[in-house]
């Protein structure tokens, strides 16, 4: 059997699946628009009040638009396979992948891209909309290679949260009940990316802490590239960094698989 | 006047169709395609106090939509109803308060509550008095066998015993009209008889009035002296359940067996062949012919065995069916 | 009148009873919704950290005060997920698989039964926690009296945006009789929901406008608060509950609006 084309017939199922909810897509963008547009007013009402130029190091434009990129980054990356495979490891359905010549990471990693790959070009969109008009009004000044860095480390960004998302869902072979345990996970992971607010809200040492986690280059990261807050050699530093922690990650899902995977088979499903 | 009363109910209803892809998907949004289904066309019956009566029809026959009217639950497109001297859907809570509506595929019963609690629940819910539900809820559970299992949690409990507990929740205010829809479906030979010998029972002792469907006969056969039979909306019979074959010209059904073979070409002067082969036949012909055939079949064949049985239900039944969609 | 009142007391009473005891059959799961609700609430108090941070002040109110308004909007949140959330993420199930017809035949009112059945207990508990004492410490630092017409002032507006909390989130449930798939129309209304955590003070004036007379959503978390803070005269609280009782009417005739549909439109 041809890897390629089996792999390739997964990828455009998963593409399949998301036309099926585009209009579930398309009505979270919408959702995903309020929280934006109250923090927009919120911070709108802080820097008048100030009168300051900048505060946490970020100009009220810069703030702006890392609130509107954050909101559009988060919804892009957002994992929802979690339940599945919870089900999937509880109900038995793992057993499929495992008599059948597919490895069930690669099943779940190229279904993954499928279904993000509409919404990818979707996001792509929206955010040249949006880099247009913020470099129109000066907020934003363009330059070439950070639009090419950020576009890679959006799709590192992907590949790591969907890594971090798969090593969490290793947890469903010890714990019982799960749905409420993913909910907790993926708000947590979010608020520590910096998907809500910019990390610099919690001041100096939790931003330097946070840098020795992944959870920074998988939303914090790729904005503040874009928005031009991270300096020329800071950017490719942390493109090795996110790199390197993709890397690790896949063989700590590997590892974490592995063994968990061997007490599922021990058990018998 | 009639306990129940029923003219020319009629209730159709509009659905949708969707066709698949994305830009059928947005013309829906603006226009539909509707079509329309009648789930029940004039329909006419009388019941009187404490008879229990059986609706039989396959699926999607009107049975459940009929019951639905006359609960209240649905509204009818055209036609009339009297229900114990209320008009069902008007949903008088006087009226909710005479009656009670069990559906076997949907439980009241909260999964992870003891019946008891749904049941306490429901005494409130009818105002029964106090003494009352104590003396009901003694009594139901000793017909039915399950005082011990009132304080189990419901998850806990055998499909049969679910539904005990189900009728015992919908008993509780001593209803006088008793609606069941597929009562005994899912469940084991012996659970269907006890829930069958129940209501029986329940029936007989109280004076209840009960209506039922169920498409499994033994239900209709075992409980209820009188049978509607309805499909495709239509009433096709109303009568006991035992007389269908009247309407069929009064047909027997002659089985042989014999000690040597006989080809069919002999034996279908006599009658209609319903199954044969070389040692054994079954005849289907009328009442009157009887004697005449047996004489025939005894003396000129060789003949061992013999029996001669009434048509089955079933066969009248799908035959009444087949005969409404051809007519 | 006085006999159904205390009917329905006692059949809410039941329900409670019921939950509890349902609830403590899963100790895990309670344990569980406490820190699913935590977490939000931690995600909530994000903003607290932003407005103490940059010292914020809104027409004047320092962030102090400003606790009495994300306060008052955390313990309605908690409300909301305690008493009415699981009920309206039930009704669409009701309608699909057919449970609302049995509740049909109960003589008592369906609306009644479907919207409010079901009381989480372990939801609500960090919020109302948690957001009693951001409007205590709100309380105390603004130096407003603790007198009874102030404590029974900020109870009836309380008690108005539960009322108007349940009107305005049951809409999308009551969209489920109609249409199918309702699941992304109550989490836009969710998020909209997030809009109160602060006065609407900072909302240009046409937000306001539509958040106050359209959609009455800024009632619920800034009429007590502004009460307390003394810049809303009883006037206003008046027309407020006024106002939620005439919201509460014309939800009631829309949902007996949708059960006539949902009558004569099934089968």
């Amino acid at each position: 059997m041809n890897r390629r084309r089996l792999y390739s017939a997964i990828f455009s199922m998963g593409v399949q699946h998301s036309m099926e909810y585009r209009l579930h897509f398309f009505l979270g963008l919408l959702g995903a628009m309020f929280p934006i547009l109250v923090q927009y007013f919120i911070w709108t009402a802080v820097y008048r009040h100030s009168g300051q130029a900048a505060l946490f190091s970020y100009s009220y434009g810069q703030i702006i638009l890392y609130t509107i990129l954050a909101g559009l980054v988060s919804k892009l990356i957002a994992t929802q396979f979690e339940q599945q495979i919870a089900d999937d490891i509880k109900n038995g359905g793992l057993n499929k992948y495992l008599i059948k010549p597919v490895s069930y990471f690669g099943y779940r990693l190229v279904s993954f891209f499928g279904q993000k790959a509409i919404y990818y070009g979707i996001t792509a969109l929206l955010l040249g909309g949006i880099i247009w008009f913020a470099s129109a009004r000066g907020a934003l000044e363009l330059q070439a290679i950070r639009l090419i860095l950020f576009a890679i480390t959006l799709w590192g960004a992907l590949l790591l949260n969907f890594l971090i998302a798969y090593c969490i869902c290793a947890s469903a072979f010890y714990l019982h009940e799960i749905s409420y345990f993913f909910v907790i996970t993926s708000l947590l992971v979010n608020i520590l990316s910096g998907g809500m607010f910019p990390l610099e809200i919690f001041g100096e040492s939790v931003v330097k802490a946070l840098q020795f986690t992944p959870f920074p280059y998988t939303i914090y990261f790729p904005v503040n590239v874009l928005s031009g807050k991270t300096e020329v050699a800071a950017m490719y530093q942390g493109l090795l960094i996110q790199w390197g922690w993709i890397l690790l990650f896949i063989g700590l899902s590997r590892l974490t698989w592995q063994v968990s995977m061997k007490k599922y088979s021990a058990v018998g499903g | 006047m009639d306990f129940i009363h029923v003219r020319e109910l009629h209730k159709s209803f509009v659905y949708y169709r969707k066709e698949a892809g994305l830009r059928n998907s947005l013309k829906n949004l603006f226009v539909r395609k509707s079509l329309v289904k009648e789930a029940v066309k004039s329909v006419s019956f009388d019941i009187g106090p404490g008879e229990c009566v059986g609706f039989l029809g396959p699926n999607g026959a009107g049975k459940t939509t009929t019951l639905k009217m006359l609960s209240g639950i649905l509204y009818p497109t055209s036609g009339e109803a009297n229900v114990l001297g209320y008009v069902p859907w008007e949903r008088k809570n006087e009226f909710k308060r005479l009656f009670s509506m069990v559906m076997g595929q949907k439980n009241q019963l909260w999964w992870d509550l003891p019946a008891s609690e749904s049941i306490y629940l429901n005494k409130c819910i009818y105002d029964v008095d106090d003494h009352l539900y104590r003396r009901s809820l003694a009594e139901l559970s000793e017909m039915l066998d399950v005082q011990d299992l009132l304080d189990v949690q419901v998850r806990r409990l055998s499909l049969g015993e679910r539904m005990k507990m189900e009728l015992i929740a919908a008993l509780i205010h001593r209803p006088r009209l008793l609606y069941l829809d597929e009562p005994t479906i899912g469940l084991d030979f012996p659970s269907q008889k006890k829930v069958r010998e129940f209501l029986k029972y329940y029936n007989e002792q109280f004076g209840a009035t009960i209506l039922l469907t169920s498409h499994y006969m033994k239900d209709v056969e075992d409980l209820c002296r009188r049978t509607i039979i309805i499909n495709e909306g239509n009433l096709l019979y109303d009568g006991e359940l035992h007389r269908i074959n009247d309407r069929f010209g009064e047909q027997k059904i002659i089985k042989l067996q014999f000690s040597e073979p006989v080809t069919e070409q002999r034996l279908a002067k006599f009658g209609r062949i319903v199954r044969a082969d070389d040692y054994s036949a079954v005849l289907e012909l009328p009442k009157y012919r009887l004697k005449e055939v047996s004489r025939a079949v005894l003396d000129s064949f060789p003949t061992i065995d013999w029996t001669i049985e009434d048509v089955p239900i079933e066969d009248s039944i799908s035959m009444l069916y087949h005969k409404e969609s051809v007519g | 009148m006085f006999r159904t009142m205390r009917k329905y007391a006692r059949l809410y009473g039941i329900f409670i009873k019921n939950c509890l005891i349902a609830q403590m059959e899963f100790r895990g799961n309670f344990m569980m919704s406490l820190l699913v609700e935590s977490v939000y609430l931690v995600a909530k108090l994000l903003y607290v950290l932003v407005v103490f941070r940059t010292d914020l002040h809104v027409d004047g109110i320092p962030p102090e005060g400003l606790l009495l308004f994300i306060g008052m909007h955390t313990v309605v949140t908690g409300f909301y997920v305690g008493l009415f959330f699981t009920n309206f993420m039930k009704i669409p199930e009701y309608v699909k698989d057919g449970s609302l017809d049995l509740m049909l035949t109960k003589p008592v009112s369906l609306q009644f039964m479907a919207s409010l059945r079901y009381v989480d207990l372990a939801l609500p508990i960090p919020d109302i926690l948690v957001g009693l004492v951001m409007i205590g410490i709100g309380w105390h630092a603004m130096e407003i009296p603790l007198t009874f017409l102030h404590i029974a002032g900020f109870a009836l507006l309380l008690l108005v945006s539960m009322v108007i909390t349940y009107c305005l989130m049951i809409i999308p449930a009551l969209l489920s009789f109609r249409f199918v798939q309702t699941g992304a129309v109550s989490e836009i209304a969710h998020s909209v929901w997030d809009a109160n955590n602060f006065p609407m003070a900072i909302y240009p004036t046409w937000v306001r406008r539509i958040g106050t007379f359209v959609i009455p959503l800024f009632l619920i978390t800034n009429f007590g608060p502004l009460f307390l803070l003394g810049q809303l005269s009883w006037l206003y609280a008046g027309l407020a509950l006024a106002g939620s009782l005439l919201l509460f009417v014309a939800i009631r005739l829309l949902w007996q609006r949708a059960v006539r549909g949902y009558s004569s439109a099934s089968s």
